[in-house]
């Protein structure tokens, strides 16, 4: 059984977007922040009671809240932030629904939205409206009102469905 | 032509990729973070004892108790001092070894009370009042005695926190000549001048992207002026972002107001005297949050009067300081308070007198504009009974439905003030590869204008929208400004871009005359090239701006639009709501917005502020409140002090006419806030509307 100590560090490995990264990280740090330190600063923060959302990743297929993980939970773990969504300089289907249906205002909520549609869709790749709005109900928005995050999502559940279908 | 279109956002393709840049992702060399020791106390004196370096309001402000502590604090979340670490970790152990011993003093958080000046909220305070003024027209008690209708009561329009996603925070490095600052703020100007003047040094301000605000982050914050203190005394750079409890215990506190009222009536519901008290809590006095609140509590008073004919009113207008947060501007800054009064009392009169809501509002409101309302309001342009009978056909549907489906329809219209003053800068200057920069003195946070003024110039100018580049927020790099606030941003700012864009275009064409060698007077520009009338030759517009760096002419233009009056935009709203016999649980079904706002420069962009406008506006009705117990909000997070999910926000849909528009070049009036103005009153006119009572106090609570 490994011990660390409360003044100690320890040495992590992460995959992110498909990279490895190793990082040495006090016990207590959040994932959240060990992310936005390697660089990793569309993820965000904000609350401090796991309610908002804006820090969701998606970890080993999961979306989760990383201000709610411990960095060395996290140890060895798969990790997509926003960053790693674009494939080839194109844009996400859930990207561009974004854009299309003017799914953002201040952008500040907008990648744990994302993730969470990201992953929303993988679960469910039709969702009806209601679910879309249960998907995402752990994720706070102030400025949209929701209406066109939701017209967003719709807009990549088609473009991803006629591409697999 | 782009003005008018749904031009998708110029913004969005940074932040859909998780490249914004907000305050907390700068990082500077060997920068340290700052955090800051709270009141817990709503008054008392204090004493701190620190095992760590303390920075308190003696060293930061001698002698005084704003914006930093130095002796007598005034409401729970007050700075009393800051450390200073390596990360938020160690700050935040750091706060534990500094211990503040508290002699309490008697506090008052009721305005009411505050009034009578028994507790004094701030030892240095003459009187708890601080701002008295009255609003008078015709002879209302003489009309209110002669009225055969006379209805009576409080209403409450409660404490909100605004609550954007993104808390305050701010960056400031000291470079040995000058202090610059990053900071999560509405306007980078208005911090320049105030910082410059707190810290007698001069100042370079940077507003990066920013998280939201909604009214949270006009002011400059104690917190700011502290942080940029330090690095100036340290010699360091410093980041300081809160928590949101932090945020929340300290930033954000708007609305707040009560309406004592009593109204008359003819028999047939028409208005015919307005009396009325308006009390302002304030808060604790802290100068930059009472230049913000208190323009706000006369907005309110002011716009009582609502879109109607009021021609008889009293309306005093009390602002009184309380042992909490200073109270500052939260989306609609007052006339969301207005509008709340006199819609309320208007669907209180719909109840009492057995008239129909939007029948009502017919015998009552203003018939023709320019009007200047009884306070000295002019509501400038439009056609208001024109909206009422265009929202009709909606209304007699959302009837129908609610007896089909057992649900209530509520009513709410607006008149609204927007595109104040004083001024707004635009700069317009060309790259010598022909790439248009267009820079605003405003400081959008999320509304997209930078898409609009792109709109603007690309219209003026003739040219391609991707040739042009939208940048503000950096006092670095405009002369000037005043900021984004007060629905003002797309038509003041807008009017300045679409000045400068024409004197840029005058330019343009002068140096493609002098390039041609022939006088100005013999080409005309079009479609971005310059045109020789009696050869046909042509330049583009590459060659024109080559032609012009070649010959020396600068292509570099600033406009300073000074604006003479503000716009009034107005419009009519529903909503059909349920309301749970068992539970008391009301949940918006459907609304409907049909708001006239002059040109709309981009349709898209104007309904998304109308969709935000209306959640908040709904939230006030149905969510959110802060929670007193013995002289502090308890519920400071996002638990307690419910935020609407994806889950209770209804369906909206947004119809807009175009009867009047306004007297600035852009034609446009503000949509900003209209949707927070109005949607409350409407939420809580339904509700008032299943209870066959009107509901005086929100949120609503299921008894």
């Amino acid at each position: 059984m490994k011990v660390v100590n409360a003044n100690e560090k320890v040495s992590i490995k992460l995959r992110i977007n498909g990279k490895d990264y190793e990082d040495v990280v006090e016990p207590r740090k959040l994932l959240v922040h060990a992310l936005r330190d390697l660089g990793f600063t569309g993820v965000h923060v904000g609350c401090d009671s796991s309610n908002c959302g804006a820090c969701t990743v998606i970890m080993n297929g999961k979306s989760v809240k990383s201000c709610t993980l411990l960095a060395v939970e996290a140890n060895g773990a798969d990790i997509l932030t926003i960053e790693g969504l674009e494939k080839d300089g194109k844009l996400h289907p859930i990207q561009e629904g974004f854009w299309e249906k003017h799914g953002l205002q201040c952008g500040y909520c907008t990648p744990g939205m994302i993730m969470e549609a990201y992953f929303l869709l993988k679960e469910n790749p039709h969702p009806t409206e209601e679910e879309i709005r249960e998907g995402i109900s752990g994720n706070l928005c102030r400025c949209t009102g929701y209406q066109n995050i939701v017209e967003a999502i719709k807009y990549a559940s088609e473009k991803m469905n006629s591409k697999t279908d | 032509m782009y003005i008018g279109k749904p031009v998708k956002r110029i913004e969005d393709l940074n932040l859909i990729r998780g490249r914004g840049q907000y305050v907390d992702d700068i990082v500077l060399p060997n920068m340290k973070y700052v955090a800051f020791v709270r009141s817990e106390r709503p008054h008392a004196l204090v004493k701190v004892r620190s095992d760590v370096p303390f920075y308190g309001g003696e060293v930061i402000n001698p002698g005084l108790d704003f914006p930093i502590v130095s002796k007598e604090t005034t409401y729970v979340g007050q700075p009393l001092g800051a450390v200073v670490g390596r990360d938020q970790y160690e700050v935040h152990d750091m706060l534990e070894e500094v211990e503040v011993e508290y002699q309490d003093l008697p506090y008052e958080v009721d305005p009411r009370k505050a009034m009578k000046d028994e507790v004094k909220v701030y030892s240095k305070l003459d009187t708890n009042v601080g701002l008295r003024k009255e609003f008078v027209a015709g002879d209302p008690e003489k009309a209110l005695k002669e009225s055969p209708v006379v209805i009576e009561g409080e209403l409450r329009n409660q404490r909100m926190i605004a609550t954007p996603m993104e808390t305050r925070g701010i960056v400031a490095w000291f470079d040995g000549r000058r202090v610059n600052v990053w900071s999560s703020t509405q306007s980078a100007h208005f911090l320049r001048r105030n910082l410059t003047s707190f810290l007698k040094t001069d100042v370079h301000a940077v507003q990066p992207d920013v998280g939201g605000a909604f009214g949270s982050k006009i002011i400059t914050h104690p917190e700011e002026y502290a942080v940029s203190f330090l690095s100036l005394k340290l010699g360091i750079p410093l980041k300081w972002v809160p928590t949101r409890t932090e945020e929340m215990m300290s930033s954000g506190h708007g609305r707040d107001k009560s309406l004592s009222y009593k109204v008359g009536t003819t028999r047939d519901g028409v208005i015919t005297a307005l009396v009325g008290t308006v009390i302002g809590n304030l808060g604790a006095p802290y100068q930059d949050a009472y230049d913000d609140e208190s323009g706000n509590v006369l907005s309110t008073s002011r716009m009582i009067l609502g879109p109607y004919n009021i021609r008889n009113a009293r309306v005093e207008a009390l602002g009184v300081y309380t042992n909490l947060v200073p109270t500052t501007s939260y989306r609609g800054a007052g006339r969301p308070e207005g509008t709340f009064f006199i819609e309320s009392i208007m669907n209180e009169l719909s109840l009492e007198l057995g008239i129909d809501q939007l029948e009502i509002r017919k015998r009552n409101v203003v018939k023709s504009t320019p009007y200047q309302n009884a306070f000295g309001i002019t509501y400038d342009s439009g056609d208001y009974t024109e909206i009422l009978r265009k929202s009709e056909p909606y209304y007699e549907d959302f009837k129908r439905r609610a007896i089909e489906e057992g649900l209530c329809v509520g009513l709410g219209m607006y008149v609204e003030i927007t595109g104040f003053g004083p001024w707004e800068t635009a700069r317009v200057y060309v790259k010598s590869d022909g790439k248009v920069v267009v820079i605003s003195g405003a400081g959008p946070h999320g509304q997209g204008d930078g898409t609009a003024f792109a709109q603007i110039a690309a219209d003026v100018l003739e040219l391609p929208i991707e040739e042009v580049e939208v940048q503000w927020g950096d006092t670095a790099i405009i002369e000037d400004g005043i900021g984004t606030w007060g629905s003002r941003t797309v038509t003041v700012g807008g009017s300045a871009v679409m000045q400068a864009s024409q004197m840029l275009k005058d330019k343009l064409k002068q140096a493609g005359s002098k390039v041609l060698n022939v006088d100005v007077e013999e080409v005309e520009y079009e479609g971005g090239k310059v045109k020789d009338r009696g050869s046909g030759k042509a330049l583009d517009f590459r060659e024109v701006v080559s032609g012009a760096y070649k010959l020396g002419i600068p292509l570099d233009v600033t406009a300073v639009y000074p604006v003479t009056r503000p716009t009034s935009p107005y419009g009519i709203h529903m909503a059909l709501v349920s309301l749970d016999r068992e539970t008391g649980t009301a949940k918006v079904r459907d609304y409907l917005a049909i708001d006239d706002v002059g040109n709309v420069i981009n349709p898209m962009l104007a309904e998304g502020q109308i969709h935000g406008g209306v959640l908040q506006g709904i939230s006030q009705a149905l969510y959110e409140g802060v929670v007193l117990e013995e002289g502090r909000v308890v519920n400071l997070n996002v638990v307690d002090y419910l935020i609407p999910t994806a889950v209770e926000s209804p369906r909206m849909k947004w119809e807009h006419f175009t009867f009047g528009v306004s007297s600035h070049p852009t034609g446009s009036k503000g949509i900003g806030e209209a949707g927070a103005v109005v949607a409350t009153p409407v939420i809580m006119n339904a509700v008032s509307q299943c209870l066959g009572r009107q509901v005086k106090e929100m949120p609503w609570r299921p008894a």
